[in-house]
């Protein structure tokens, strides 16, 4: 999970201390932009596969991380 | 001091936010607001883009939009309309640098190749309409996308869920290469090009080391694991053939490495493709200090390639500004490297007729030092060059190389005036101005058009808008010849009126129009304005010149 946090605080290029499972979509610098960022960056790292009708359900960090567990 | 950063206006009919966050350290940008809104944004000519002041503009086009037309009419329909915006804006941005995009229409590969007939039909008409932009407007430059996603493959260019997603068809990958390649035009638009590549030969140009291993055993051929050596020396030649120049940075016996060279049949480079050899047991950063004095060139202007990581250390530890890439582990990686090389830090953005014979320039240049290491002063010298100069009015064919240099001369330029293709063509417009062209030779070679002047006629004085030369030529007299030429086919005016405004470069000419005989008129801190009386100038004979021709 911490692993997790690290992988996304660094694409978002914030410290890691400054983001939890409990980040909310569209607060700070997780803009539109940056989801789109993060699924490509997630699926290349974790070798999965979001589906996107899922994408629209992601309100927190916890729902992105839900993906690659 | 901290430059500025460039502003690109991106154009597109996709969404480009992903691209422009990959590049927003390096560049700002500008992007219309909306989705796929460029063609009206760049019909109306009071839109955002022609108000703003952007320092490139590019257009990145996807031909993904194929796959919306319905049939081949809506097809030319839309390549037509694509063409009206970009002819609108090409007419209208003349004066800086606007890239167009190649297209690569990724077709419902169900249908037939024959069904597909008009896919490519349409790329190549868009091809070659940009390319006759690219050759008549002096701005305007293909950026190849279509050839970026050939390189990487469509596969692995295009996502199907990011357009699905987002309106932007590609994939992490693709990004990464579309954000390279806009990166590499804009630096290639604003930053300072490499010059020249100092290679190390030994492991580097051919395998093994040619003191130990003699002519026969030296792993260098056209084919099998040979190869990779004679195509990276292939690709080195390629470079040279668009302006870069070379040389040789080695520790070896001289004699082994004239033999290679003289006889060996794959060894590709010859003796006259180097413009420098230092092939001895110095200290290779020395090497290329003497170099840079040699051929008047400064550390940022090479590259370095050498196999050994501890020749690479110490070069980079000594001579900071060289650019010294690490050397590919595996060979076969060679071609590769010399073409990332290429991109990164050689490619112009226009390969000009000037550039090509750049290494016989610089092969002249050493030869003239030497000669002037042998003469007594400067008249003596001038007079052992056997120097020829030809001094006429602007010719259309030489448009292109006055406005190169107008927007490259940085130390001898008086005004530092830079000129677009569209505002030199309208001074010439004016019968009354003038644009002087020179062209040098001596005994060495033909230097080829080394100076500019343009002359602005106010009715009463006739006023040096620019005079500019390049630094090849300079320390010869040129520009009192010049001047004297000038002054005497103004006679009629009362005075020539000279402008000298400082620049972060042009020291060189801070005092030049007192070295002319000009009187200095008004100062003030960065800018002085000089006057010279031309009514019945006298004018001089330089009997250190060979040859004087001027046709007004």
């Amino acid at each position: 999970m911490d692993k997790f946090l690290e992988f996304v605080a660094d694409i978002m290029e914030v410290d890691a201390s400054e983001i939890s499972m409990d980040t909310l979509y569209k607060e700070g610098k997780w803009d539109s932009i940056m989801m789109l960022t993060l699924i490509m960056e997630i699926e290349a790292e974790y070798k999965v596969s979001i589906p996107i009708e899922k994408v629209g359900n992601v309100k927190t960090m916890a729902d992105l991380y839900a993906f690659v567990k | 001091m901290v430059e500025k950063k460039k502003k690109a206006a991106l154009l597109s009919n996709i969404t480009v936010d992903l691209i422009t966050s990959r590049l927003r350290k390096t560049y700002d940008f500008y992007i219309p607001e909306g989705f796929d809104t460029w063609v009206q944004e760049v019909i109306n000519p009071e839109s955002d883009i022609y108000l703003q002041s952007v320092d490139a503009v590019i257009v990145l086009l996807d031909g993904t939009e194929a796959r919306a037309w319905k049939n081949d009419e809506q097809g030319t329909e839309r390549i037509n309309l694509w063409k009206q915006a970009v002819t609108a804006l090409t007419n209208q941005i003349v004066n800086v640098p606007i890239f167009i995009s190649t297209i690569d229409i990724r077709e419902n590969r169900i249908r037939t190749l024959s069904e597909r007939k008009q896919s490519y039909n349409l790329e190549n008409a868009w091809y070659q309409f940009v390319q006759t932009l690219v050759e008549s407007k002096g701005n305007v430059y293909l950026l190849d996308l279509a050839d970026t996603i050939t390189e990487i493959g469509r596969k692995q260019f295009y996502s199907n869920k990011m357009w699905y997603m987002s309106g932007m068809p590609y994939s992490r990958e693709g990004l990464t290469v579309v954000s390279r390649e806009i990166d590499r035009v804009l630096e290639a638009a604003f930053k300072a090009r490499r010059k020249i590549i100092a290679l190390d030969l030994d492991n580097t140009l051919w395998g093994g080391v040619i003191g130990e291993d003699g002519i026969q055993g030296i792993e260098l051929s056209d084919h099998k694991e040979g190869q990779r050596y004679y195509d990276f020396q292939r690709q080195i030649l390629e470079m040279k053939n668009r302006g870069i120049v070379l040389a040789i940075n080695s520790k070896n016996n001289p004699e082994d490495v004239e033999e290679v060279m003289q006889k060996h049949p794959a060894m590709l480079l010859c003796n006259d493709d180097f413009v420098s050899q230092k092939i001895n047991w110095e200290n290779k950063a020395a090497n290329l200090k003497a170099m840079e004095c040699e051929l008047n060139l400064t550390e940022s202007g090479f590259i370095f390639i050498d196999d050994n990581p501890m020749e690479r250390e110490i070069v980079k530890s000594i001579c900071p500004h060289v650019l010294v890439p690490d050397f590919p582990a595996d060979i076969t990686e060679l071609l590769a490297f010399a073409e990332e090389i290429w991109f990164d830090y050689c490619r112009p953005l226009r390969v000009l007729g000037e550039d090509l014979t750049k290494t016989r320039m610089y092969q002249d240049e050493a030869r003239r030092k030497q000669e002037m290491s042998e003469s007594l002063n400067l008249d003596d010298y001038i007079q052992k060059l056997e120097m020829a100069v030809d001094i006429h009015r602007m010719r259309i064919e030489e448009l292109e190389r006055v406005v190169q240099l107008c927007n490259k001369t940085n130390q001898f330029n008086v005004t530092t005036k830079r000129y677009t293709q569209a505002e030199i063509e309208k001074i010439t417009a004016n019968s009354d101005h003038a644009i002087y062209v020179v062209y040098s030779r001596d005994k060495y070679g033909d230097s080829g058009l080394i100076s500019v002047v343009i002359l602005l006629d106010d009715k009463e004085n006739i006023r040096i808008d620019t005079f500019l030369m390049s630094c090849r030529v300079m320390g010869r007299r040129l520009e009192e010849v010049i001047l004297n030429e000038l002054a005497a086919q103004y006679s009629g005016k009362k005075k020539m009126i000279g402008e000298f405004i400082s620049s972060a470069k042009n020291v060189p000419v801070k005092e030049l129009y007192d070295r002319l005989g000009f009187e200095k008129v008004f100062e003030e801190t960065g800018h002085k304005i000089y006057e010279l009386s031309v009514a019945d100038y006298q004018k001089k004979f330089f009997k250190s010149y060979k040859e004087i021709r001027f046709e007004a």
